[in-house]
Formats: structure tokens, sequence, C-alpha cells
């Protein structure tokens, strides 16, 4: 007779945001080995990237790989066609490029946070903060003038202004949203059926992290600094007033408490970036076609991001290959179940916020 | 744990924040991206906006009763997708009289419904198209 | 005779409490919540449903929870033994245990081995307290239990220890593992489709009518302190629910046995004094 039965959480389950599907093998709850599998919502975008749109079209396409993270892989793609045509953007374009980069941060973690708060059984959080990220879908429907997937980056620089009025609004939206953040900041700490679920709980080493090339939020709650923002030139993170934060326990309530305090930080880079907006133009017309190649990283809501891009000096590319931070943190996630019991693993799933749309494009 | 115990007690004496749609109806404001629109008198008929559409929504097709226009040399008359548009208005920044031959609008796109076919006639025309 | 038409129209009260329960929910959480005569709804579509039935001992045991639950609804009404009631009422939980381990589903099998485990945590203090009403009156007669006066100034702390176990019962954050719907997908209900699981839906709302009819009695006679007592437990265990994550069994059977059993075995070995 066998010793250990299987529990799924299959492609489709009540806890799940995204199919993916890991197969537990637990001796009376208590996990003991665990298989996975992603690729459930393979699209074949590499593919058509090469042979149904021209170049200057893509910078859409790859904006609906994933629906949290668009702006970055439409900010990735355009910087290595700039890379490759070769010519200069206006500063004032920089500058509102972060500022969407950071909005569009910031509403990804609060999703994140919600979702791990009602994966542990707490739902009167989760409405909480889902009430108040509708604040922040409010500001980018100002901007952009849609709430989740923007369009507002093109080869050149960016395509709408924002005028002192909508800037004086959109500080004081912040303003408020900052007090509710501390308010979260509290509940996290001190709550202690939530210490009892979160606190010591799927634990990942600062040796084990650094074996298995993390990134991340997960990666920075272990202690590791690792964040590409620290790494690049093409936007100006260092005058706008960006820190790492780390944490050093490595379970759920030290990613949580990273993700908070990266929420603080953001808001502060936002707040900065609107009072001292230089003036200038938005675009400026590039003119030429893409010849060689190029690699380019960005730091997404969830880890590094890479594009991979060659041309040949037509309008159609020979190659776009594009690696999304989840995929190369699937061997971390299979370490971390190992040991726990299985009425905790929705709980550490969610706190590794995987994305399987850019997972399996 | 306290200060979740006080918050949901006071919130049974506030207003809740759903907002009762469709009975109550919502305004979007006039920056909000909505459907192209397009004045034919003005248009010069260059066909720099179906180069620049991403995914091929405006597409000019020769037809037996062209509009008047002298600038229309070729007999073309413009068919506009508003199933395939992504409203991202590329056509708009391409056109050379932005204000007054495309420009877009704030209203509402409508809701694609399987049973309608909206599609099929739109793949006759590209078929023409090709030809 | 009013106690039969009490009797009958026991699931519809327990639905209206149902109902209402969700609405007050939805306001703490800030949103507007369905209508109150939701459950009813669902049961419209519930029958218009195809059922699948497993085995048929799955299907008999499910129908016999809910005929068992509504058996000691109507001894409670009459006014039967107390000690009766709460045996009866174990049988019924036994009865969709067994149900839950007699088909080959995964989650089925672990929702009915966390009832078991929740079951060890609650009976005991369902015991204590009938105990506790036995050595007041000299009777474990209900209807006797009724006539006396207020039972609460001298079983305070069994009180105590009987609010701690409300939430493992109604299924309510910090004590509802066994029905985890993140985790295990609703637990023992999950092979039930259709008017079968109709059944159970109507279980759930006697669960809230035997247990609102058990907090009455702590009052005795007296209707104002019933009243009070009924409005005061509704409010805070939703405020509790909002509150508070769900903890996992090991902890739970720790809280609710450490604390509970002993604060009621404290409140029976004073009054034997007294």
């Amino acid at each position: 007779m066998k010793k250990t039965i299987n529990i799924p959480i299959g492609s489709q389950h009540i806890a799940l945001l995204e199919p993916v599907r890991f197969k537990f093998e637990c001796e009376n709850e208590k996990i003991v080995g665990v298989g996975s599998d992603v690729g459930f919502v393979h699209r074949g975008i590499e593919k058509a990237c090469t042979t149904k749109f021209k170049f200057d079209g893509i910078g859409y396409v790859v904006a609906r790989v994933c629906g949290l993270c668009a702006i970055t892989h439409s900010m990735t793609y355009t910087a290595s066609i700039e890379k490759l045509i070769g010519g200069e953007i206006t500063q004032k374009a920089k500058y509102l490029r972060i500022l969407l980069l950071e909005l569009d941060r910031v509403h990804s973690h609060m999703l994140c946070l919600s979702h791990t708060c009602e994966n542990a059984g707490f739902e009167a959080m989760f409405m909480r903060i889902m009430g108040d990220r509708e604040d922040i879908m409010e500001i980018q429907e100002l901007i952009t003038g849609n709430r989740v997937q923007f369009d507002y980056i093109s080869i050149g620089g960016v395509n709408r202004d924002i005028d002192a009025a909508q800037a004086k609004n959109i500080l004081a939206k912040l303003e408020l949203l900052k007090h509710k953040v501390l308010g979260y900041i509290d509940e996290f700490t001190n709550n202690w059926s939530l210490s009892l679920k979160f606190k010591g709980i799927g634990v990942l080493t600062l040796d084990d992290a650094y074996r298995f090339n993390t990134i991340g939020p997960l990666a920075r709650a272990s202690g590791l600094q690792a964040d590409v923002r620290n790494e690049i030139d093409y936007l100006p993170y260092d005058e706008v007033g960006f820190n790492m934060q780390t944490h050093s326990d490595g379970d759920i309530n030290a990613r949580n408490l990273v993700r908070l305090s990266e929420l603080l930080n953001s808001i502060e880079m936002c707040n900065n970036i609107l009072e001292g907006l230089p003036e200038g133009e938005i675009f400026t017309k590039l003119k030429g076609k893409p010849k060689g190649d190029t690699v380019v990283r960005f730091e997404a809501p969830r880890g590094e991001l890479m594009y991979y891009v060659k041309g040949n000096g037509s309008a159609m590319l020979d190659r776009v290959r594009i690696k999304t931070p989840t995929f190369s943190s699937i061997p971390a996630f299979s370490h971390v179940f190992m040991g726990a019991d299985y009425a905790d693993a929705p709980a550490i799933l969610a706190s590794f916020d995987p994305c399987l749309s850019c997972t399996a494009k | 744990m306290l200060t979740s115990f006080f918050k949901a007690f006071t919130n049974l004496f506030k207003k809740p924040q759903t907002i009762d749609y469709p009975v109550t109806s919502i305004e979007k404001d006039k920056e909000y991206r909505g459907l192209i629109e397009y004045g034919e008198s003005e248009c010069i008929y260059c066909l720099k906006c179906e180069k620049a559409c991403p995914p091929g929504a405006i597409l000019f097709v020769p037809v037996e009763n062209p509009p008047k226009n002298e600038k229309n040399k070729k007999g073309l008359k413009y068919h506009y997708n508003p199933h395939l548009c992504i409203y991202c208005s590329e056509c708009v920044r391409a056109c050379p009289k932005p204000e007054e031959a495309l420009w877009q609008s704030n209203k509402k796109p409508p809701i694609g419904i399987k049973d309608d076919k909206v599609n099929d006639g739109w793949f006759e025309l590209e078929k023409l198209k090709k030809v | 005779m009013i106690e039969i038409i009490l009797i009958a129209l026991a699931p519809i009260i327990g639905g209206l409490i149902y109902g209402l329960e969700r609405v007050v929910r939805a306001r703490m959480q800030n949103r507007k919540g369905p209508p109150i005569l939701q459950p009813f709804y669902d049961m419209l579509k519930l029958i218009d449903k195809q059922a699948f039935i497993v085995n048929p001992y799955h299907s008999i045991l499910g129908i016999m929870h809910f005929v068992t639950l509504w058996v000691v609804v109507a001894f409670v009404i009459l006014g039967q033994n107390l000690l009766y009631v709460v045996f009866l009422h174990l049988l019924s939980a036994l009865f969709l245990i067994i149900a839950g381990f007699s088909v080959k589903s995964i989650y089925s099998h672990i929702g009915a081995n966390r009832e078991l485990q929740a079951m060890i945590a609650y009976e005991p203090i369902l015991i204590m307290t009938a105990v506790g009403f036995y050595m007041i009156n000299g009777s474990f007669d209900i209807s006797i239990i009724r006539e006396s006066s207020p039972l609460l100034l001298s079983l305070p702390l069994v009180f105590l220890a009987f609010l701690m176990i409300i939430p493992i019962k109604l299924k309510k954050s910090p004590f509802d593992a066994t029905e985890a719907h993140q985790e295990i997908v609703g637990g023992v209900e999950i092979e039930y489709s259709g008017i079968f699981f109709e059944f159970l839906y109507m279980s759930k709302w006697l669960e809230y009518v035997f247990i609102y009819l058990l907090l009455i009695l702590f009052a005795g006679n007296s209707q104002i302190l019933g009243a009070v007592l009924s409005v005061g437990v509704f409010l805070l265990v939703n405020l509790v629910d909002n509150s508070t994550a769900r903890i996992k069994m090991k902890h739970l059977i720790k809280i609710v046995l450490g604390i509970g059993l002993t604060l009621s075995m404290i409140n029976l070995i004073g009054l034997s004094y007294v």
C-alpha cells in the first residue's frame, strides 16, 4: 500500500489567479515531492512578431503578453529599437516614462498583497485593498485614457502630455494613498492570526536564493541585493530618488514587507517627478530601419525582464526573444514547497506572485 | 486586530463604495480613448493611416460608386472596423490633417456578439484588397 | 399548535437569517451585498441543475444528515431532553463524515478528516454546557430550563467557552478550517451537485437556528435578555469574522480545548462548592 497521496492544485482552482499546475505528493498533509507544469496559455507571440507585424507596430503587440506588466514589455522593446536605430529622446519623455512605470508597479503590488491575504482566509483585507486600488486606476485613466492597457510609449517618445491642473489633481490623490499604505503596514505587522499564517512559513534562505538565481522581490526578501534599476542607464533612476529595499528573513511576512516598502518608494518617486517635470517636446521623429542585434533588461514588478532583438535592415524583424521573470523563478518555487503543510500551499503560491501569461507566451 | 475590528464596525454606517451600473450611467471625460471618426470632405487619400494601423482596422477598397472628391483618383472608399481597432490613435498621429479628416471621439465602442457575425463582411473586403 | 408551525417553517427562518447575515457582512466590508432573499433564489437555480449520483450511499447519507438535523431542531422547540439533543447532533455530523469518506476524491477525504478533528474540539464543550444546566436546575429537560431564572449570572465562563465554539459550527473565521474554500475547495461538499447540494445548503441554515436556540437557553425566562443576547452575538461573530484570518487545525484544537475546556471546568467545580 502506498505511503503518499497525490493532491493537485490544478490548472483551474479557486485560489489561483493564473493557470499553473502543481502536483504535490503528501504524507498526511505534509509535502514531500513537487511536480510542476506551465504552458496552458501559449499563444505564439514570438512567431507573430517576425511574420505578421512590421517593426513599428510590435510595441503594441508585446504589450498584450501580460496584463499587469504591459508597459514594461512595451518599454523594453522600444528601448532596444532606439538603440539599434540610434537617436536621442528628450528629458521630458524619459521622466514621463518613469512616471508610468512606477504607477504600474504600485497597482501590481497592491493586487499581489490583496491576493495573499485572501488565500490566508482574511477576505475583509482583500476587499479593502482592492477598493483602494481603484484610486490608482483613476489616476491612470486621467493620464493615458485607459485603466490597464496604456499604449502610451511609441518609438521616439510618449503619446500624451500632462498639464499643470492634472498634475495637482494627481498629487492630491497620491497623498491620500500614502496614508492608506501606512495603515496596511500597521495591520500586517500587528494582526495575531496573520502572524500565525505568515511568520516562519515558506522560508528561502540566502544561500538557496544565490544558488537558484532568484530575481525580484523574492530575492530581495532573503537579503540578496539584486535590482536591475541599479544597473541600467537608459532612464535616469538615480535623479528621481530610487532606493533598493531589502529584508533578511525570507518568509512570507518578509516578502509582504518588501512589497509595501517598494510601494512607498514608488509613490515618493512619482511625487518627485511631478514636482520637477522639465519643459520640452514629448516626441521626436526617428528615421531608419533596425539592423544588428542587441540585449536590453528592465525591472518589471516581478523581477528582471530581458529582450533580444535582431534585425536585418528591412521592416520585418529576424528574431524577438522574450525572457520573463516568472520563468526563471520556477526552480525556487519547487524548492520552497518541500517540507511545508498543504494548508499553507495557496498562501505561499500567492506570495511568489506568479504571472503565467508572461511565462507561456 | 483591533483596528480592523473598529473599522468593520464603523463601515456599517457609511455609504458603500459600489456604483449601481448600469442603472446609473458613468460619464467618461473627453480624454477617453473612443471611436475613430472620419470627415470625408477633407481627406486627401494619401493612405498613411492604413499603413500605420497595427492590426489593420482601416481599409481603402475600390468600389463602383466612390465618393465624389477631386483627390480620389483611384475610386477608393474608406472602411473602418471598430471590433479590430485597439484605439491607440496611431492613425490620427500619422494623418497630415489630424483634426479635420480623422479624429478620436470619446464614444464607447460597440459590443461584438457572436451571432451577429460582425467580421464576415470584413473578410470579403480584405480579399478585394489582396486582388 | 404554534410549535408545529415553527418546526415546519424552521428552514425558511434559517434562510432569512443567512440572507440577512450576508448583507451585514458585505456592509462591514464597504460593499453593497446581495438581496436578502438570495438563498431562495439559489435554491430555485439548484433545482434546475443536473444531479450526478456518484454512489447511492453518498447521496442517501447526505439526505439523512439534513433530516436528522431537522429532527434535532424539532426536539429543541418541543422541549425534550438536552443530552439526547447533543447526541443526536453528533449522529448527524457522523453521517456527513462517512459520506465524505465514501467517494474517491482527495479533497473530500481531507475535508472529512478535518471535520472529524474539529469534532474532538467542540463536543466536550457542548456536553459541559448540558452538565452545567443540570447542576443548576437538577434536570436535563429543556422545558424546565426555559422556566428558570437567567442562567447567565451563574455560568459566565461556560458562556465564554460556548462563544468560542460558535465560529466552528457556523464556519466563520478564525476557526473555519473544515470548509476552507481556498485550500480544499469546499471539503465534503465538493461531490454533491444539483438537488443533493441543496440538502447540504439547507442544513447550513438549520445549524444557524440550532445555535441561536441554544443561545437563548442561557437567558432562561427573560425574553428581553434573550433578544439582546442574540443580536449582540450576531454582530460580534460577524465583526470577528472580518478582522481575522483562518488558522490551521492543530492551532484550533490547542486553543479551543486548552482555553475552552479549562474555563468550563473551573466554572463547574466552582458551582459544586456554592
